[in-house]
């Protein structure tokens, strides 16, 4: 992502030191690429509940589909409607 | 759709099934032990066939799973009995698209109107270039002017290449003039583009309104389109060349302190390879701790003995870091950066032009250095100027 030089962007210390979220459109949908991730809570087609240090990504939509690589990262894939994103220790 | 990764079609993957309720714990496992998976909505999963060892330990006796028998080309080929004979075939099938490659086999003519595709096609062959020829022994200039100087009804023809296909373009010689409706045809004067004196003119048609020596206006009268002949007044598009002198000052202003760019760091975000104008991306890289950068992309293709041109091509993609920081000019540094800048502009100007003479100078200001030229040139002056009659 990448950042307005003029505006300050406020982080909590260390905890999403390794979080990374980037979205991207495509054919017939969104591609969300998600990085530093340590857990899946939920998946279904409709819903992905990731987990990464000190937050939680919570992706609904329609005909989801999900890669995972080697470097504890995601890849999901479909019509994403809606990501939301908490803060939270797991 | 299933999207399988190239790796996996290419070195074979494997299909399993798992129950729906237990998909949430099977990805949780795959990614705690950094298994590469793809999961489908569907309830079904694909993993590299190097990895189905690891992943069968970790399913067996835990989860209910059905798994497929390898797929993509490895899996063929495991399964497949004649496999050195389809492997000279594979072969054999590359030499003869290879060797194909290099033939011309088709000729398609774009453009023309009046000369038709077979008297087109038989020119081009009497100039050495016809279907069944080497690509790479035939001079495209070469055919291109010998088919020029053949047909005087052909202006301009271009030879391009797509594949094995050669697409000829061709512009013929007097093509209609377009009538607007409503309206007479158009007739033409020539102008003065800008104030100068004229040192030449050269008239094709119409009539010279000035002569060497005159001093015009910008929209002075140069050629009319309006000719007086033994019957009488006639009406024409003027044609010609008119050259003018121009006197011209042209300057540059630098100021001592500047804000340059620095390059900081320098990192590869993508690479994609290119077969036939399919994508294949080989490396993608996310995240970004960059604070300000440049994408830059560059494109390389491949040929064979830099005559065949192979259909192949890698673009790699890259984020370059840049920084910022306040530059103080010194005397001379900031006479050259002046000069550099009054160059650009006076090479821009003369662009089509013959050079008289020129003289520069410059001094110092309170905030950089100005430097200016006085530029005596000559040039093209004439622009045409239609007129109608009603």
């Amino acid at each position: 992502m990448q950042k307005n030089g003029k505006d300050d962007i406020i982080r909590p210390a260390s905890a999403l030191s390794k979080f990374t979220l980037e979205a991207n459109k495509i054919n017939r949908g969104m591609s969300v690429f998600v990085g530093g991730i340590v857990g899946i809570n939920d998946f279904s087609e409709e819903s992905i509940l990731l987990k990464s240090h000190g937050c939680r990504v919570k992706i609904v939509g329609k005909r989801l589909s999900l890669k995972i690589y080697e470097n504890s990262s995601v890849e999901v894939n479909g019509r994403v409607e809606s990501i939301n994103f908490a803060y939270g220790k797991n | 759709m299933l999207m399988v990764r190239i790796d996996c079609m290419i070195f074979g993957y494997r299909k399993i099934k798992i129950e729906p309720s237990d998909l949430s714990a099977v990805t949780s496992v795959m990614l705690h032990n950094k298994i590469p998976t793809y999961f489908n909505f569907d309830g079904t999963f694909s993993v590299r066939e190097r990895d189905f060892p690891k992943v069968f330990e970790l399913l067996e006796g835990r989860f209910s799973y059905e798994a497929s028998d390898t797929r993509g080309a490895y899996g063929a080929y495991k399964s497949f009995k004649h496999k050195a004979a389809a492997v000279i075939a594979i072969l054999i099938s590359v030499l003869i698209v290879f060797i194909s490659s290099l033939l011309v086999w088709d000729v398609r003519i774009e453009g023309n109107e009046a000369v038709t595709d077979t008297a087109i096609v038989c020119g081009l062959s009497d100039c050495g270039f016809s279907v069944g020829k080497f690509w790479h022994r035939i001079d495209n200039s070469i055919v291109e002017a010998e088919f020029l100087s053949r047909f005087p009804e052909v202006s301009w023809i271009n030879i391009n290449r797509r594949g094995g296909v050669a697409y000829v373009s061709v512009i013929e010689n007097n093509a209609e003039e377009e009538k607007e409706t409503g309206e007479e045809y158009k007739y033409l004067n020539i102008v003065a583009d800008c104030d100068c004196v004229i040192e030449e003119i050269t008239v094709k048609s119409g009539q010279a309104m000035v002569k060497p020596g005159d001093t015009v206006k910008r929209g002075d009268l140069l050629i009319s389109g309006v000719a007086q002949t033994e019957f009488g007044l006639q009406l024409c598009r003027a044609e010609g060349n008119v050259i003018g002198r121009i006197k011209e000052k042209i300057s540059a202003e630098v100021d001592r302190e500047c804000v340059i760019k620095t390059k900081k760091n320098e990192k590869i975000s993508s690479v994609v390879l290119k077969i036939f104008d399919f994508p294949v991306k080989i490396l993608k890289k996310y995240g970004n701790s960059m604070d300000k950068y440049d994408i830059i992309k560059s494109v390389k293709t491949f040929s064979l003995f830099d005559k065949c041109k192979l259909p192949l091509e890698l673009s790699t993609e890259y984020r370059v870091e840049y920084g910022t920081e306040v530059k103080i000019y010194s005397d001379d540094e900031l006479i050259r950066a002046a000069l550099y800048a009054l160059n650009a502009k006076t090479a821009e100007r003369l662009n089509f032009s013959d050079l008289i003479k020129i003289k520069t100078n410059g001094n110092f200001t309170e905030t950089g250095y100005i430097i200016y030229s006085d530029v005596v040139y000559c040039t093209e002056v004439g622009k045409i100027s239609p007129f109608y009659i009603q």
